[in-house]
């Protein structure tokens, strides 16, 4: 008996009458659907209902405009529109893209995550530069040849000094070297993109501070490995 | 075969010639050396601290390869084993890459030699489903692993 007072119960939930909104607009919906006889039409003789106080045309105009058939169109969907892949390995710019593989997501990557990779590459500089005997010889010009060579993936740089005054007090471990940018995870666990122009950064290692001047680096990491530096003249920002 | 993984790299080697008076003095390409051995520890640190996302070690095997290409330095096979070649992220079994072991297809089986019953192993990049195939034959070695040996 209880079981069957509950069932009456749901069922008299389920079956009310709907709100009056409701009922308006289906109302509305079945005046614009008129009386459709044929299935295979339905969706036309709705566009034309729906067409008729809009447009000054006549039924039957709007009706051969919807059966002109377009040759060049393409009856497949997008996924068969796709070209295939036919090389197994090498991937196409467009996937490289949807792969995220240019960009990086711009939160997600903890600042106290990357900790051991800037350790890591503290290790590296002081094994490259070997500071000790090189910082203070008198002929300093294989030091600065090896820091315009080295790899800057993990370093902890500042900006000290820029164009662009938002810029200034940026601090944060290198993750990504492009040819004009440092993308950079700072503290708050968030990715900022630096461009190197016009900007000055400093990063240190032990006890010496190093300055690298951004316009002067406007060149692609592994270009920098191979590349000759030549003394530029500077403007000061 | 693989670098220890786990431990998240040890200390980078340098390389360094000794002079007749004992003078450490550098060899040709050894900055391009070290900058690779950097990158690829540096890619399995990132792998370790930032595991969903393998994009980042995608940056690092990029700027592996490049500057391999520029400074005309090649990586080792160990090396190269490991870096999917579509989208260069660091490849470690059971990380990035799934490992099944096929039999070798059917249009790479030599017709003239029957009950060449080869076994390929097959690693399928989780990122950009790229392949590596690596035919497994238990007699064989790299040429350049056989002459570690015999030193």
């Amino acid at each position: 008996m209880a079981k069957k007072a509950s069932r009456k119960e749901l069922e008299s939930i389920f079956y009310e009458p709907l709100p009056v909104d409701a009922r308006i607009t289906l109302e509305q919906q079945s005046h614009i659907l008129g009386s459709t006889t044929k299935n295979l039409n339905k969706d036309e003789n709705f566009l034309i209902e729906y067409m008729k106080p809009k447009t000054v045309a006549d039924t039957e105009d709007l009706t051969a405009q919807f059966k002109k058939n377009f040759p060049l169109k393409n009856n497949k969907t997008l996924k068969d529109n796709k070209s295939k892949r036919t090389k197994k390995k090498l991937l196409t710019s467009i996937e490289k893209r949807k792969l995220g593989l240019h960009k990086l997501p711009k939160t997600g990557i903890k600042y106290a995550s990357l900790a051991p990779l800037h350790q890591l590459w503290v290790e590296y500089m002081e094994n490259n530069l070997n500071l000790e005997i090189s910082a203070s010889g008198a002929n300093k010009d294989g030091l600065y040849q090896k820091i315009a060579k080295a790899d800057y993936h993990g370093c902890l740089l500042m900006v000290t000094r820029s164009k662009c005054p938002s810029y200034i007090g940026a601090k944060g471990i290198v993750v990504q070297e492009t040819k004009n940018t440092f993308q950079i995870i700072c503290e708050e666990d968030k990715l900022k993109i630096i461009p190197k122009r016009d900007s000055v950064f400093t990063f240190n290692i032990s006890r010496w501070t190093f300055t690298l001047f951004g316009n002067h680096m406007n060149i692609r990491p592994s270009e920098r490995a191979s590349r000759k530096f030549k003394s530029r003249p500077t403007i000061d920002l | 075969m693989y670098f220890a993984a786990t431990n998240g790299g040890g200390a980078p080697y340098f390389i360094s010639k000794m002079n007749m008076s004992g003078k450490k003095t550098n060899t040709s390409g050894s900055d391009g050396f070290q900058r690779l051995n950097f990158l690829y520890q540096a890619s399995i640190v990132a792998l370790n601290a930032v595991p969903h996302c393998p994009q980042i070690t995608s940056v690092f095997g990029k700027n592996m390869i490049s500057i391999g290409k520029k400074l005309q330095l090649k990586l080792d096979h160990s090396v190269k084993r490991t870096i999917c070649k579509g989208c260069k992220v660091l490849l470690i079994p059971g990380k990035s890459v799934e490992v099944k072991i096929k039999p070798i297809p059917a249009s790479r089986k030599r017709k003239s030699r029957r009950g060449n019953q080869r076994k390929i192993q097959e690693w399928k990049c989780m990122l950009c489903s790229c392949v590596k195939q690596f035919v497994l034959n238990p007699g064989y070695s790299l040429w350049a692993e056989q002459n570690m040996d015999s030193t």
